[in-house]
Formats: structure tokens, sequence, C-alpha cells
């Protein structure tokens, strides 16, 4: 059973889960009052009329996913994920180029993977390590949980990026509780990345 | 640890930058080795915000707001309950109404709805 969730920037707010139950409670509990309540089948993935996307079954580990406009205020962004824990991938959506950022834990590589940055509509996940984190020498333990929530900072595309937006990500990961970090001490604590 | 990485958008590729090294603040309940995570952006000029659960099976979280208390600091006890082996789901749709959602392990399943209202207090509710 995992859930993720992201915020979008422009207020909606993003869920994720593959677990029937969790899926049916977490509906049914908290998104009432944002969206209109959906259903979907089970495995399935649910089919957008406004806009659809399908990663796979090219990649090691099948990744289903769909996104679908629900209001103005709401983009949802769902994932049926297989052979994939929920919480060792994490997503939000890049609306300048209409497509969601990715990132995925893989516990075979511990590599943290994501989509190409510059994915245009449909996210480009390599699934290999020619896209992935350098994360030496905090390397994330194994069976580590990631978050991912990200912006675009227009201000500053415009002054360092000329006339192009700036993107960031932030992505959250546990590292070994012996790893040493700046100001002393060794403890559990997370890894951020953003642009 | 925070690091920066650049877009390099001419091939898609996250680029590592130097010298960009922030300590977390170490105040607040140790994390759970194996907890989940949650990570929000609290709209524009709102800083960041991670639940997490700590070792006793509450859920914490920690913020991050550029400019103030050396960017990461532990901002509070969300729900003192256990969480062990949750799931954490958070989201907002305004920058003052937070959403958090904790849901149980597949054998003891519960969930934990949160919202956090304009005075900052956390108003947890378990839906039956």
């Amino acid at each position: 059973m995992s859930l993720l969730a992201a915020s979008s920037p422009r207020g909606g707010m993003l869920l994720f889960g593959h677990a029937n139950k969790v899926r049916k409670r977490l509906f049914s509990s908290c998104t009432a009052s944002l969206v209109p309540l959906i259903s979907f089948p089970p495995r399935s993935f649910f089919i957008a009329p406004a806009n659809y996307l399908l990663f796979g079954p090219g990649t090691p580990h099948r990744i289903m996913a769909a996104h679908a406009t629900f209001s103005s205020a709401c983009l949802w962004l769902l994932f049926i994920l297989h052979s994939v824990g929920a919480s060792q991938i994490a997503s939000f959506v890049n609306e300048h180029y209409n497509a969601p950022q990715v990132i995925r834990y893989d516990p075979d590589t511990k590599l943290i993977m994501y989509s190409l940055c510059n994915s245009n509509g449909t996210p480009v996940f390599p699934a290999n390590s020619s896209a992935a984190f350098d994360t030496k020498p905090y390397t994330p333990i194994v069976g580590t949980h990631i978050s991912l929530t990200g912006y675009i900072d227009e201000e500053k595309g415009t002054l360092f990026v000329s006339h192009r937006h700036r993107f960031g990500y932030y992505m959250l990961t546990i590292v070994p509780e012996t790893a040493v970090f700046p100001g002393g001490g060794r403890r559990h604590c997370g890894r951020n990345l953003f642009l | 640890m925070e690091e920066i990485f650049s877009c390099d958008l001419a091939s898609g590729l996250y680029v590592p930058q130097s010298g960009q090294q922030f300590r977390i603040n170490d105040r607040g309940p140790v994390p759970r080795t194996q907890t989940d995570l949650s990570a929000l952006l609290l709209g524009k000029g709102g800083g960041y915000q991670v639940f997490y659960e700590a070792v006793n099976g509450s859920i914490s979280s920690l913020r991050y707001k550029s400019g103030e208390r050396d960017g990461w600091f532990y901002s509070g006890l969300v729900d003192p309950h256990q969480h062990e082996n949750s799931s954490l789901a958070a989201g907002f749709a305004y920058t003052d109404n937070i959403h958090l959602v904790s849901c149980g392990s597949e054998d003891d399943f519960s969930t934990v709805v949160g919202s956090q209202r304009k005075d900052k207090v956390w108003d947890i509710r378990m839906p039956s």
C-alpha cells in the first residue's frame, strides 16, 4: 500500500496510488471537496478525454500513467504501477512542457532515475544510468522512499535563461544514518535536490 | 542536505552544481529510517514543507523558507498518534489549506486525514 501526492504549480494536487482499498478510501475521504469523485476499474489506467500518457512497456518495470484535467483549478495525475512500489516513484507536472517530471528509485542499481527535463508532452524516461542523479557520496539507502515537488520560476528564467522558464525540482530521500553532514554529527537526514 | 542540479535543456539531463549544500536543522524528532516522505511546494515564495514519520510513530514536518532560520527548520508536530509503517501523502490547493493523508499497513488499515487551518493548527480526523 502506497500513496504519493504532490502539488501542481497552479494550485492543483496530484495523488498517486495503486492499492484499490487505498484509492476508494482516499478519494472518498479527502477529495470530495476538491474535485468531483471519480472511479475507475482496478489495475487499469484511466483514459482521459483531453490528454493521455503511457510509459512502457519498454522499461524493465512497466509503468503506466494517465493524466486528466478535471477543472481549471485541479490537475490530477494517476499512476498505475506494476512491479514498482509507489513510494519509490515520484512526480509532479511540469506545466510549461505539459509533461510530468518523473523520478524513480531503482533498488537493483541503487540509482534515482529521472525523465528528461526537456520532455515535451510525453515524458521520456530512459530507465537507465544515462538519466540518473549523481547522488554520491550520499547514496540513498536501499528501500528509501522518495518524494518530489517542483516549481517554475519565470522571473529567474527571464534573468538567467534567456526567454526560457527556469524549472525547479525538489527531491527528498533518506540517506544512510552513517552519512556525515556539514556541521558535524551522524544522523538520519534527508537529501534534497532542486534546480 | 541540499544540492543544486541544473537542467540542460539541450540534452534533458541534470547537471550537478557545486557549492550548494545546506544543513537541515536537526531539531525535532528523528525520522524513522523507513519513513515515507511527502514534500510540498507551498506556492510562490512559500518554501517547502516535508512530512515524515518519527521514530516514535508520530508525524512531524520540516519547513524550508528562503532567508528564514538558516533555511530549513523543524515546523512542529502534526499528529502525535502512532503511524508506524504508514504511507504519507500531502497536497494543498491553496497556501493556507494543506491536506495530509496517512494510511497504515495492509493488515492494519486505517486512514487519517489532516488539514491545517489558517491558524496553523492541524485538524486531524479519522474517517469511518
